[in-house]
């Protein structure tokens, strides 16, 4: 019923030479699903909550909810008609009216009797756990009980799709945690389809079903949080989502490829006509060093690749030592147990296992 | 909780009336800003025996020798108001925001009451004081001197430029007092520990810092000097001495010169907008020798043994702006024949009860005023609030184009726009000279600049969200406005109503040339009451027009803070 298909959407700010903030991106969202739009700032995914929510009117593309067309360069559905709820960065609680009278304010606009918004408002508080504060102003609230106020203003209404902007960013850590299972427990709740955008990887993980990462403007790459961690479709996708160190090399033959000086075995391998030069991820703690005194480089017959480097830095961090390793070339971080202390200016082997080893096109 | 998105929410996809509000709101701002404004320079070329177009109004305006003298003497009127206002203004400024002298509070109360009082009200109490025969100041220094008249001339320019100078130090000494408040006391700090003395403090820091504010002041002094009609009219007429205002005032006595009129007009658009630009810029930067100020508790200069011989100097100026001027009013207003005096015998409530409920005139013009000036005010609060909206959330492209609209009345003189909208309205299709329509229209256009720059900044800084949550949830834009956004501005929504009503009731310039005798105005009444050389009436309305604005601001400064009478001036 809600479910969602963006096509060639696009969206340029300064008229329609500017640079597009939204560029052509095609998604579907299935009936019920949490997608997470994730991606560095200025990537479009505000942009694009806002095309999907009707306060912006696209160049060029539609967004169909279900068989019908809400938004085209022709003709936009008001947001008011959208049956889409928004939970605004800024909670965006109005601040003259009570807990209880922001939450009603939906009720109301559909003109249902007074019982039923006294009800509806109450049951909806009760769940947010706020029923003790509905009389209150939100200047009386915490940062987390207004986002609770947001959530339930949203949701009283039945929205077909809820859509959030950056809904835990202002809230610190534990609330965070706390707002993450909250969420989706109202999604599990009512099974409404989601689009939640965030900046925060690991949000959009525990968040949602699948997330799409955009970049420029465009979608990188979409899939679940285990696909997009294990299979990130381009250098940007793994450095953005987990975070990893990006080797530039040359793909010879069958998943081999040259870099640094070394001959290395990966996991991943492309067709003929795209071998040439690739970018080699692989992720900190993916790596180790080799033990003392074994310092052949290149991939080696127990399935590890070995690379020499020397030390630059090393910082203790508790549970883990982060390392910068100066391969020649070029330099990675390292994440090892606390327990490998090798001194600044030391030379090391570095283990890379074949199955962390990913390539990706492009150099 | 909720069970599933539920098809709850009915579709009602009518007929949205959001549209036909803001397309309305810009055919008002047409009918109050544009058409008048377009007819002004119309018939600024048109020929006056109806037909072609022509520049001899602007030659015949600016070359023939006695329409030359008034715009010589505007300018000297001009300068010498805005220089004495700022001459006076600065020190005051500096001894109430920077020194320990008493009654610093009380003062700026004063300083208020000054600014509130129209300079034609200042004019025709000083007429009471300072007449050549009959003033009570010169009265009183003949009986001493035995001469048969007083020194004091109250009709002529320096007699205007005294009252107006009065009137005008609000404007330097808001401006300047609130740099000296921001200015952060570490500026002059380290000159001092520098070993500069004190009174070269202030000459090579502080007085640069605030020099913008001065300046500032001074335009706007000059500017108001410039436009302003009644204190001439009352002052320089009898005088026989023209400025630019009067000289418009007589190309409408018979016979009407209207073409000739609009075109003499021009020059005082051109100056307004040049000097307020000029001040734009100034206070501009004004921003950037601030910086760093409000930190901690301000620290006072002491002036010791001074404190309060220049408390006794200062007050020579709110003495000449607010006590004698009130005292004479006032004791007008309760004799029976003012050039008696207020002695017992004399002293009577009779012009009140006169004006209130015996005379159907004045009662008639004080309904007119109030009502005229909430008519103004009520629609220029809503068109400036529509447009404001318009122009900030863009909703079409060119929309802040509309603001520029609603400000550009703010660089037309009173009199010069009651020109315009008597040259728009006074003819088909729209003949609304004679009714109250065209008087509101003046007072809204004259003060929808004000209502619209303390709407628009207030607009700016509400956060669009609020009002794109509401329509997530289902309410129009119309709907969204109306319960969300307006509920949230509702204090600046009442200052704007208050800034247009209080200028509004006080209005004569505009009023002058678009009243009829059914629709005059206690302004227009003082006017047509000093023709007629009926004082007491004078006083009376004079003292109610002072006594309902006093009533409002002290009420507003109550609810809505001491700086919301400031916005008038930026």
């Amino acid at each position: 019923m809600a479910r969602i298909d963006i096509a060639g959407l696009s969206k340029s700010y300064a008229g329609k030479q500017g640079a597009r903030a939204v560029d052509a991106i095609d998604l579907a969202i299935a009936d019920g699903e949490v997608m997470a739009l994730v991606g560095p700032s200025g990537c479009g995914k505000t942009t694009t909550l806002q095309l999907l929510a009707g306060f912006l009117k696209p160049d060029a593309g539609t967004i169909a909810v279900g068989d019908r067309v809400v938004s085209s360069p022709r003709h936009v559905v008001p947001p008011e008609h959208r049956r889409m709820s928004l939970i605004f960065q800024s909670y965006a609680v109005w601040p003259h009216k009570t807990v209880f009278e922001n939450v009603a304010y939906g009720l109301r606009v559909m003109k249902l009797s007074r019982s039923e918004i006294e009800d509806r408002t109450r049951e909806v508080l009760r769940s947010v756990r706020m029923t003790d504060l509905a009389a209150r102003y939100p200047s009386e609230l915490s940062g987390g009980q207004q986002q609770r106020v947001a959530l339930a203003r949203a949701v009283v209404v039945k929205p077909e799709t809820l859509l959030l902007d950056e809904p835990l960013s202002n809230l610190d850590a534990n609330l965070r945690e706390e707002m993450r299972f909250e969420i989706r427990r109202i999604h599990d709740a009512t099974g409404i389809t989601m689009v939640y955008v965030t900046h925060d990887q690991t949000e959009a993980m525990v968040t949602a079903d699948r997330i799409a990462l955009m970049r420029g403007g465009k979608i990188a790459q979409v899939g679940t949080a285990h696909e997009i961690y294990e299979q990130p479709a381009t250098a940007f996708v793994a450095t953005f989502v987990g975070g990893t160190n990006t080797l530039p090399a040359t793909l010879i033959e069958p998943h081999v490829v040259e870099c640094c000086g070394a001959r290395l075995r990966v996991r991943d391998d492309f067709d003929a006509a795209q071998r040439g030069p690739v970018t080699l991820c692989i992720r900190p703690h993916s790596m180790g060093f080799a033990a003392a005194g074994d310092d052949a480089v290149g991939y080696q017959e127990n399935g590890h690749n070995r690379l020499a480097g020397v030390v630059l830095r090393q910082t203790y961090l508790g549970d883990a030592r982060d390392y910068l390793i100066d391969l020649g070339t070029t330099q990675v971080r390292v994440s090892t147990p606390p327990s490998e202390d090798r001194s600044v200016g030391s030379t090391v082997h570095l283990d890379l296992p074949v199955e962390a080893c990913r390539v990706v096109p492009g150099d | 909780m909720v069970a599933e998105a539920a098809p709850r929410r009915a579709e009602r996809r009518g007929f949205d009336v959001g549209p036909i509000f803001f397309i309305g709101a810009v055919a008002v701002l047409a009918i109050l800003v544009i058409v008048p404004l377009g007819w002004l320079l119309l018939i600024s070329v048109q020929r006056a025996d109806a037909g072609g177009l022509t520049l001899g109004n602007y030659v015949t305006a600016f070359t023939t020798s006695i329409y030359l003298r008034p715009i010589f003497n505007s300018f000297v009127l001009a300068a010498c108001v805005a220089s004495i206002a700022a001459l006076i203004g600065t020190p005051l400024a500096w001894l109430i925001a920077r020194t320990d002298m008493p009654g610093r509070k009380g003062f700026r109360a004063l300083i208020t009451a000054a600014f509130v009082t129209p300079s034609f009200i200042g004019a025709e109490a000083w007429i009471l004081l300072a007449a050549p025969n009959s003033g009570w100041i010169n009265r009183a220094i003949a009986s001493f001197t035995h001469a048969d008249h007083g020194p004091l001339n109250i009709f002529s320019l320096g007699g205007a430029i005294f009252v107006m100078a009065l009137y005008n130090v609000p404007y330097t000494f808001t401006f300047v007092a609130g740099g000296l408040e921001l200015l952060a006391v570490e500026l002059e700090d380290a000159s001092s520990t520098l070993g500069a003395s004190a009174w070269r403090t202030m000459r090579s820091i502080t007085l640069p810092l605030v020099m913008p504010a001065i300046v500032a002041g001074f335009i706007m002094s000059f500017l108001e000097a410039l436009a302003e009609f009644g204190t001439p009219a009352f002052l320089l007429i009898p005088a026989r001495t023209q400025v630019v205002t009067t000289q418009l005032y007589l190309f409408f006595q018979f016979p009407v010169r209207t073409e000739l009129a609009a075109a003499y007009a021009m020059p005082l658009i051109a100056v307004t907008l040049g000097l307020l630009l000029l001040q734009r810029r100034i206070l501009g930067r004004r921003k950037f020798t601030t910086v760093g100020g409000k930190g901690g508790r301000r620290r006072l200069i002491a002036l010791g043994a001074w404190r309060w011989p220049l408390l006794g100097i200062a007050l020579i100026v709110p003495l000449c702006s607010v006590f004698l001027p009130y005292l004479a009013l006032l004791a007008t207003s309760l004799s029976r024949i003012w050039s008696t005096g207020p002695v017992p015998g004399n002293l009577t409530l009779y012009w009140y009860h006169w004006a209130l409920f015996e005379n159907g005139e004045t009662r008639l013009a004080i309904v007119h005023s109030l009502s005229y000036g909430a008519a103004a005010a009520t629609i220029a609060t809503i068109i400036a609030f529509l447009i404001a909206y318009t122009a900030n959330r863009r909703l079409f492209p060119g929309a802040s184009a509309l603001g520029i609209v609603c400000m550009a009345p703010f660089v037309v003189p009173g009199i010069v726009l009651a020109i315009g909208i008597y040259a728009a309205y006074s003819h088909p299709p729209l003949i609304l000279y004679g009714t109250a329509a065209i008087l509101i229209i003046a007072f809204t256009t004259r003060f929808l600049p004000i209502a619209y720059s303390n709407l628009n900044t207030m607009i700016g800084a509400v956060n669009v969200d609020l009002e794109n949550a509401a329509r997530t949830l289902g309410a129009t834009r119309l709907r969204a406005l109306r319960t969300i956004t307006a509920p949230l501005l509702r204090r600046g929504l009442l200052a704007s109503w208050l800034l247009v009503f209080i200028p509004a009731i006080r209005e004569l310039s505009s009023a002058i040339f678009l009243f009829t005798p059914r629709t005059a105005t206690m302004t227009t009444q003082i006017f047509d009451f000093t023709d007629a050389g009926n004082y007491e009436g004078v006083s009376t309305l004079a003292i109610i027009i002072l006594a309902i604005t006093l009533v409002i601001v002290s009420v507003a400064y109550r609810f809505l803070g001491r700086d919301f009478m400031e916005k008038t001036s930026s």
